[in-house]
């Protein structure tokens, strides 16, 4: 019998090993007398006594009951928080979307030179139906297509 | 024998612990305070033993109280023992509390030191009885972490394999395995350092 099978055995039947069926007994009354099975609960309290230590319930209650009241009390003052985070949060990211976009368009700007005035003006042309063809030309001609630009 | 913390194995100290969490669930701070006394120690002893560190520990049972407090209405006695929630709570803030310390060890905010009351060995070393103490509590912090949580769930808090494995989220032969190899381990240091006067943690597998 292993020490595994005894604790299995233990569990099944109780921690009395005088109380287990006859085969079960026998075995386990000569796995204790030969390898000192019974050392497992001396070894439980030794591991016990080694974890021994001071301990102050009274003192831990109050710091427990200490630390309940905090919770409670900072709850108003978190709703508050909160309740002013979340708007500065997205009144922030408005901001930074706001300014993302105006830079864009500068960059952007800035990257045309001129050039915009003229898409602009073909553009409008284009919409008020003077000669369409002409201004498409003028983005796909050989001839200073690209010039218009 | 008689563990420091749950040992409620009577029918009458496992329904008081759960009337108690009842009670705590509809605000009754008495009721808190009662099962603080009862289950204080025990998880104090797991705890420290397990961090081996008394402050971390003095954080967490302070954490496992402050977390039945809140959560007590989510306890169900058909699931299980209070004492066995209340030890598994006190298992995963464990687990936490040493993931944050390797943290701030790894970044520099923490120098690593174990500082539990008793481990003096020099101190030990005057007696005998007290330097077996030594040697086993060398031999436990030498221990992988489950078959130390294993080993100390059953000598501090009284539990069986069953009730072990409830607190490890594992199986009954796995927790079952954690304490046949945590005992052959620590018996082996135990012995090596009876063999060699030794008490220092050594490598326990």
């Amino acid at each position: 019998m292993t020490e595994e099978e005894f604790e299995r055995l233990k569990r099944r039947f109780g921690d009395a090993v005088a109380d287990w069926p006859a085969p079960y007994r026998q075995q386990a009354a000569a796995f204790v007398a030969e390898t000192g099975a019974s050392r497992v609960d001396d070894l439980d309290r030794l591991i016990l006594d080694a974890a021994s230590a001071e301990t102050n319930e009274a003192a831990l209650t109050r710091r427990v009951l200490a630390r309940i009241a905090d919770d409670r009390k900072p709850a108003a003052a978190r709703m508050a928080w909160r309740g002013w985070t979340l708007p500065a949060a997205a009144s922030g990211f408005a901001a930074l979307l706001m300014v993302a976009t105006i830079a864009g368009y500068v960059a952007a700007g800035d990257g045309l030179g001129g050039a915009s005035e003229g898409i602009d003006d073909a553009l409008m042309a284009f919409a008020l139906g003077d000669g369409g063809t002409d201004v498409f030309d003028g983005f796909g001609g050989e001839d200073g297509g690209e010039e218009q630009l | 024998m008689s563990g420091a913390g749950g040992h409620e194995t009577e029918a009458g100290g496992r329904h008081d612990d759960d009337r108690l969490i009842l009670r705590m669930a509809k605000g009754d701070q008495t009721a808190l305070a009662t099962i603080i006394d009862r289950h204080g120690r025990g998880l104090r002893l797991f705890a420290a033993r397990l961090l081996g560190s008394a402050s971390d520990a003095e954080d967490v049972v302070q954490d496992v109280f402050v977390a039945a407090w809140k959560h007590a209405a989510r306890f169900d006695p058909a699931k299980g023992r209070a004492s066995t929630w209340l030890y598994r709570i006190a298992a995963n803030r464990c687990i936490d509390a040493r993931r944050r310390r390797s943290l701030r060890a790894f970044i520099g905010l923490d120098a690593v030191a174990d500082e539990v009351a008793g481990d003096e060995p020099d101190a030990e070393q005057r007696v005998g009885a007290r330097q077996e103490l030594a040697i086993a509590r060398a031999g436990l912090k030498a221990l992988p972490e489950r078959q130390r949580t294993a080993l100390l769930l059953r000598a501090v808090a009284d539990m069986d394999v069953a009730e072990i494995a409830a607190v490890m989220e594992t199986s009954v032969g796995s927790a079952e395995q954690l304490l046949v190899r945590g005992r052959r381990a620590l018996r082996d240091h135990m012995a090596m350092a009876a063999k060699t006067g030794d008490n220092r943690p050594g490598s326990v597998s």
